[in-house]
C-alpha cells in the first residue's frame, strides 16, 4: 500500500493511493498516512484510481482522517475508486460521512461549494 | 462436473508487533491471494472474488482479533446457487449473522463496520455452533 501526497495549492493537497487498503496495506500505512494528511492544514483530494481493494480497515482510515480535518475545517474528498471499491463504499452508504464522487474535478468542485 | 475445493487455516501467530501489521493481516493477505487465485481459476468473476476476500477478511479477522482464536479454517466451493465459503474457529460463541448497531465507524465493538459490510454482502449467512465447540459461518456468494 503506497500513497504521494503533492501540493494543488496552498489549501489543497492531492493524495494518490496505490494498492489493497485492506487490514495489510491499511495498518502499514495508518501512522503515515494520518500524519502526512491529516496533520497539515489542508483539504486532502483522495485519489483512489490504484486502490483495488478496500475492507472495513481501509474504510475505517479514511473515516478516521476525514473526521480529523472536518474538525478544522477541512474536507477529504474520495474520488476515481474502481467498482470493486465503489461497491464497498455503497454498501455502508459512505457518501453520508465523506464526499464520493468521480473524478477529481468534482473533487475540487466539492471544495468550492 | 466438479471443481476441487479450496482450503486453508489461517493462522494468526506469523505476525509480529512492530512490522507494520499485528494480529493475522499478514497471514490473512496470502490466504486471500490464494483464494482469489483459486476462484479466478474456477472462472469466478471480479465482483465474485472482490466480494469473496471482502467476506473472507471481515470474518476472519473478527475471529482473530475479537475471538481470541489462533487459526481460523476456510473452506470454498462452487454450488450450482454460486460459492460458498465456510469459515470455522474454536473460539467462544459468535453469531456474526445477528443484527448490530448500524453506526459505521461509531460503534467499534465487536464488528461494527465489519460485520456492517458482511451482513449486506453475503447473499445468504448461517451461522452454526458446533458440537464440538466451534462456530462455523458459512457465506453464500451474490451472483456476479
Amino acid at each position: 500500500m503506497e500513497y504521494k501526497v503533492t501540493a494543488l495549492d496552498g489549501a489543497t493537497n492531492r493524495v494518490a493511493m496505490s494498492g489493497r487498503l485492506d487490514a495489510l496495506g491499511a495498518e502499514a500505512i495508518e501512522l503515515g498516512f494520518t500524519a502526512a494528511v491529516a496533520s497539515v492544514d489542508r483539504h486532502a483530494l483522495v485519489n483512489l484510481a490504484g486502490v483495488d481493494f478496500c475492507s472495513s480497515l481501509g474504510l475505517r482510515l479514511l473515516i478516521s482522517v476525514a473526521r480529523v480535518l472536518q474538525r478544522r475545517g477541512r474536507l477529504l474528498v474520495l474520488y476515481a475508486a474502481q467498482p470493486a471499491v465503489a461497491e464497498v463504499f455503497e454498501t455502508i452508504a459512505l457518501d453520508q460521512m465523506i464526499p464520493v464522487v468521480v473524478t477529481e474535478a468534482e473533487a475540487l468542485a466539492r471544495l468550492a461549494a | 462436473m466438479t471443481i476441487a475445493g479450496f482450503g486453508r487455516v489461517i493462522r494468526a501467530p506469523g505476525d509480529r508487533a512492530g512490522e507494520g501489521a499485528v494480529g493475522g493481516a499478514a497471514t490473512l493477505a496470502a490466504a486471500s491471494a490464494a483464494l482469489a487465485a483459486h476462484l479466478r481459476a474456477a472462472g469466478a468473476g471480479p465482483r465474485t472474488i472482490a466480494r469473496a476476500e471482502l467476506l473472507l477478511e471481515e470474518l476472519a479477522l473478527n475471529a482473530l482479533r475479537h475471538g481470541g482464536v489462533a487459526e481460523v479454517a476456510l473452506t470454498a466451493r462452487q454450488e450450482a446457487t454460486g460459492w460458498r465459503l465456510c469459515l470455522e474457529d474454536a473460539g467462544p460463541p459468535f453469531d456474526p449473522s445477528q443484527p448490530r448497531p448500524a453506526l459505521p465507524g461509531v460503534g467499534e465493538g465487536r464488528g461494527g463496520l465489519g460485520l456492517a459490510l458482511v451482513q449486506r454482502t453475503a447473499r445468504a449467512l448461517h451461522y452454526a455452533r458446533l458440537p464440538e465447540g466451534r462456530n462455523r459461518v458459512e457465506v453464500l456468494l451474490p451472483p456476479e
